[in-house]
C-alpha cells in the first residue's frame, strides 16, 4: 500500500514516513504544496496525508484541485486548526477524515488504515481468500490456521493481491503499491516477490493459489489453480 | 471608616440648626424689643400723666389725681411701685410701707430701667424730676416702677416653644435629609453594585449612563473607559495563549509522532525503552496541557455553537464520578460520600457539564488526603440546580481561594508539575459553567476542608 505525506514541518514529516514505513506502507513524502500536488497527480497512492499550511500552495487549494481533477484518492487532514468550521471547510471540499494536531500515531496510522480499506471496499482490517487470511493492522497471514512468516515486501504484494482478490492486477500497480517515488529497485522486484510469495504459500499447503496472466499481471485465486494462461 | 452619608446628613443639619438657632434668636430678641419698648411706653405715659396733673397754685400744691384710673397705682404690693416726692420730701407712696426698691432712687430721670422688686419679680422703672413752676422753685420727683411679669412670662413662653419647635424641626430634618441624601447616593451605589457585578466576568459591555445623574456621568465614562482597558488586556492576553497553544501543536505533533515511532520500531534498543517512555510520557501531558489550553481560548471566545439540553446534574455527577474512579491508578484510601439521589434538573450543553464536572472531581480526588473523605450533595429549587463537591486536606488557604479560577494558578505548585495538574482544570470549568450560564464559586473551610458548588439554570422555561 503507498501513502503520500505533505507536511512542511520536517520532523513530524520525518516520523510520519519512519513509522507509517515501519507499518508496512510505501510512503512518498514532500514539504512543498506545489510538489504534493504533482505527487498526487502522478502517483498512484492507497492515501493521502495533507497538512493544511504548506509552503506554495495551501492543502485545502490542493485537496479543492485534485478532486475537481476527479482523483478519487482518499484524503486524511492532519493540521493544528480545530475550529468547526475549519473541520466542516476541509471535510466539505473532499476530504475523508481530519486528524488534529498533536494527535497520537497509533490513532492516525488506525485512521489512515480505515481509508486504505475503504477504498477496497473493506470494512474490517482482515481480509480472507479462499483460507488466507490476511490480517492489515497485526500485518499476519494464516492459512488454515496456521501463521506464515513473510517480508514485508512479501505481505505488501500478498495484500494488495487480496485486497483485489479476483481481479488482475498490474506488474506496475504491484510495484507502485511497494515502492516510494524515490526507490530504486531491480526491473525484476515483483517477479521476484511473486516467486518467493508462490513457494512460502506452498510451503504452506496453498499451492497454485497466484496466477499469472501473462502480459497482464497476476491474480489471487480462491482455489488453487494450475493454469498459467 | 467615614461614610459620605453620614458626612452628607451632618453638614446639612448642621447648617440647617445654625439657621434655625439664629432664626429662633432673631424672633426671640425681636419679640423682646417690642414687648419690653411697649411697656416702656406705658410706664413712660402713666409718669408723665402724673407729672402733668401736679400744679402750683398760689404757693400751694395742687394734685388732681381723680379721673386717671392709673391701674398701676393700685396699692398691690410687689406688683408695683410709686412715690412721689417735693424737694426729697414724701408726698405719696405706694404701697405705703414699702421702700424705695433699688435701682430706682439712684435711677437717671426720663429712661427706662430695670428695677428688681424682690422675690423674683421684675419691674420697669421711670424717673420724672422737675422744678416748680421754674427752675428756682420747689423740686418735684415721680419714681414709678411697674410690674413687667406679664411680658417677661410670654417671652418665657415664647422661648420654650422655639426651643420645642426647633427640637422637632430638627428630628424631622435628620430625617428627612437621611432619606434625600440616600436617594442621591443611590445612583453611586448602583454604581458600585454595577462594578462588583463585572467581577465576575461581566467584562463584556460598558457601563449604562441612562439615568445616572449628572455628576456621575464623568466617573463612568471613565469607568468604562478603563473597563475598554482591562478588555483589551484580557483580549490579549487570550489570543496569546491561544496562538501559543496552536503554535506549539505542530511541533509537538512532530515530538510525540518521533517518539512513538520510535516506541514502536523493531530496531529500538531495549536499554532506551525506558527513557522514551518517560519522554512519552511528558509530552502527553504536554499535549494535556496544550489541548486544555486551546480549549480554555475556545470557551473564552465564545465562537462555538452552545447546544443545551435538559440534564439531570447529580446523575451526571454520579456517571462522572465512577468514571474517574475506574480510571484511578492512586493507591489513597478516602470515603466518599453522596448524596445525590434526588433529581437536580438543569439546563445545558451535557458535554460541557462533565468538563466542569469531570474537572472539578478530578481535582478533589486528587488533592484529598488519605483517608480523609470526598462528599457530593446535589441540591435543586426552583432557579436551578447545584452540585458541592467538598474534600478534606486541602492546601488551599482561605486567601488564595479566589485565585483558584485563575489558568495556571496551582495550590501545590512545588508538589505536582504534571500536565494534569497544570493549574488549568478550575479554570476550564469556570469557563464552561459560565458558558452554560451558570457559576462555580469555590470556598475552604476551617480544617482544610476545600468546597467548590457548581451551580446551573432551571430547564423551567427551555422546554
Amino acid at each position: 500500500m503507498k501513502l503520500l505525506v505533505i507536511e512542511d514541518y520536517d520532523v513530524l514529516r520525518e516520523s510520519l514516513v519512519e513509522g507509517l514505513t515501519n507499518a508496512g506502507y510505501a510512503v512518498d513524502a514532500t514539504g512543498d504544496g506545489e510538489e504534493g500536488l504533482w505527487y498526487a497527480r502522478d502517483g498512484k497512492y492507497d492515501a493521502v496525508i495533507l497538512d493544511l499550511m504548506l509552503p506554495s500552495m495551501n492543502g485545502l487549494t490542493l485537496l479543492k484541485t485534485i478532486r475537481a481533477e476527479k482523483n478519487p484518492c482518499p484524503v486524511l487532514i492532519l493540521t493544528a486548526k480545530d475550529h468547526v468550521e475549519d473541520r466542516v471547510r476541509g471535510l466539505n471540499e473532499g476530504a475523508d477524515d481530519y486528524v488534529l494536531k498533536p494527535f497520537a500515531f497509533d490513532e492516525l496510522l488506525a485512521r489512515v488504515n480505515v481509508l486504505v480499506r475503504g477504498k477496497y471496499g473493506q470494512r474490517t482490517h482482515r481480509t480472507e481468500v479462499g483460507g488466507i487470511e490476511i490480517d492489515s493492522t497485526g500485518r499476519q497471514v494464516t492459512i488454515n490456521g496456521q501463521d506464515l512468516a513473510l517480508t514485508a515486501r512479501e505481505f505488501a504484494v500478498l495484500e494488495v493481491l487480496a485486497l483485489r482478490a479476483g481481479e488482475v492486477v498490474t506488474r506496475t500497480e504491484i510495484y507502485d503499491h511497494i515502492y516510494g517515488f524515490d526507490s530504486e529497485p531491480e526491473s525484476n522486484v515483483v517477479d521476484v516477490h511473486i516467486a518467493q510469495l508462490r513457494r512460502k504459500l506452498q510451503d504452506a499447503g496453498a499451492a497454485n493459489r497466484i496466477g499469472t496472466r501473462r502480459g497482464l499481471g497476476y491474480i489471487l485465486l480462491a482455489e488453487g489453480s494450475a493454469c498459467e494462461a | 471608616m467615614r461614610s459620605l452619608k453620614a458626612d452628607l446628613t451632618t453638614a446639612a443639619v448642621g447648617t440647617a440648626a445654625v439657621v434655625l438657632c439664629a432664626a429662633s434668636l432673631a424672633l426671640y430678641g425681636a419679640a423682646r424689643v417690642y414687648l419690653v419698648s411697649e411697656l416702656d411706653q406705658r410706664v413712660a405715659a402713666v409718669t408723665q400723666l402724673v407729672a402733668s396733673s401736679i400744679e402750683l397754685e398760689n404757693g400751694r400744691l395742687e394734685m388732681e389725681f381723680e379721673g386717671l384710673h392709673i391701674t398701676e397705682l393700685s396699692p398691690v404690693a410687689g406688683k408695683g411701685f410709686f412715690e412721689i416726692t417735693l424737694d426729697d420730701q414724701l408726698l405719696v407712696r405706694t404701697p405705703h410701707d414699702a421702700g424705695m426698691p433699688p435701682g430706682l432712687d439712684g435711677a437717671p430721670p426720663d429712661r427706662a430701667c430695670w428695677i428688681d422688686l424682690g422675690g423674683g419679680t421684675w419691674a420697669r422703672g421711670y424717673v420724672r424730676a422737675w422744678s416748680l413752676p421754674d427752675a428756682t422753685g420747689p423740686r418735684m420727683r415721680v419714681s414709678l416702677a411697674v410690674d413687667a411679669s406679664g411680658p417677661l412670662a410670654a417671652l418665657n413662653a415664647l422661648a420654650v416653644s422655639l426651643i420645642a419647635v426647633g427640637t422637632v424641626a430638627l428630628a424631622v430634618l435628620v430625617l428627612a435629609m437621611r432619606l434625600v441624601v440616600a436617594r442621591s447616593l443611590r445612583p453611586v451605589i448602583a454604581l458600585g453594585q454595577s462594578l462588583r457585578a463585572r467581577e465576575t466576568g461581566g467584562l463584556a459591555d460598558d457601563m449604562d449612563t441612562a439615568g445616572v445623574t449628572e455628576e456621575l456621568r464623568p466617573v463612568i465614562a471613565e469607568v468604562n473607559v478603563l473597563l475598554a482597558r482591562v478588555r483589551q488586556t484580557l483580549d490579549r492576553e487570550r489570543a496569546f495563549s491561544a496562538n501559543a497553544a496552536h503554535e506549539l501543536r505542530t511541533p509537538l505533533a512532530g515530538l510525540l509522532t518521533t517518539l512513538e515511532v520510535a516506541q514502536s520500531s523493531p530496531k529500538l534498543h531495549p536499554d532506551a525503552k525506558p527513557t522514551l517512555d518517560r519522554c512519552l510520557t511528558v509530552s502527553r501531558q504536554l499535549k494535556q496541557m496544550v489541548d486544555a489550553l486551546m480549549h480554555l481560548a475556545r470557551l473564552e471566545n465564545g465562537r462555538d455553537r452552545y447546544l443545551p439540553a435538559e440534564i439531570d446534574l447529580a446523575d451526571e455527577a454520579n456517571k462522572t464520578w465512577e468514571q474517574i474512579r475506574k480510571q484511578s491508578t492512586d493507591e489513597k484510601h478516602f470515603e466518599i460520600r453522596q448524596q445525590t439521589a434526588e433529581l437536580a434538573p438543569a439546563w445545558a450543553e451535557p458535554l460541557l457539564v462533565r468538563l466542569v464536572l469531570r474537572n472539578v472531581l478530578c481535582n478533589a480526588a486528587h488533592h484529598v488526603d488519605d483517608g480523609g473523605w470526598v462528599a457530593i450533595t446535589s441540591a435543586s429549587d426552583p432557579a436551578g440546580a447545584s452540585i458541592t463537591i467538598e474534600n478534606t486536606g486541602s492546601l488551599v488557604s482561605e486567601d488564595d481561594v479566589t485565585r483558584v479560577f485563575e489558568p495556571f494558578w496551582r495550590g501545590d505548585a512545588a508538589r505536582s508539575l504534571t500536565g494534569l495538574n497544570a493549574g488549568l482544570g478550575l479554570s476550564l470549568a469556570r469557563r464552561a459553567a459560565e458558558r452554560c450560564g451558570g457559576s462555580i464559586t469555590a470556598s475552604s473551610q476551617a480544617g482544610g476542608n476545600f468546597k467548590v458548588v457548581i451551580s446551573l439554570p432551571s430547564p423551567s422555561g427551555h422546554i
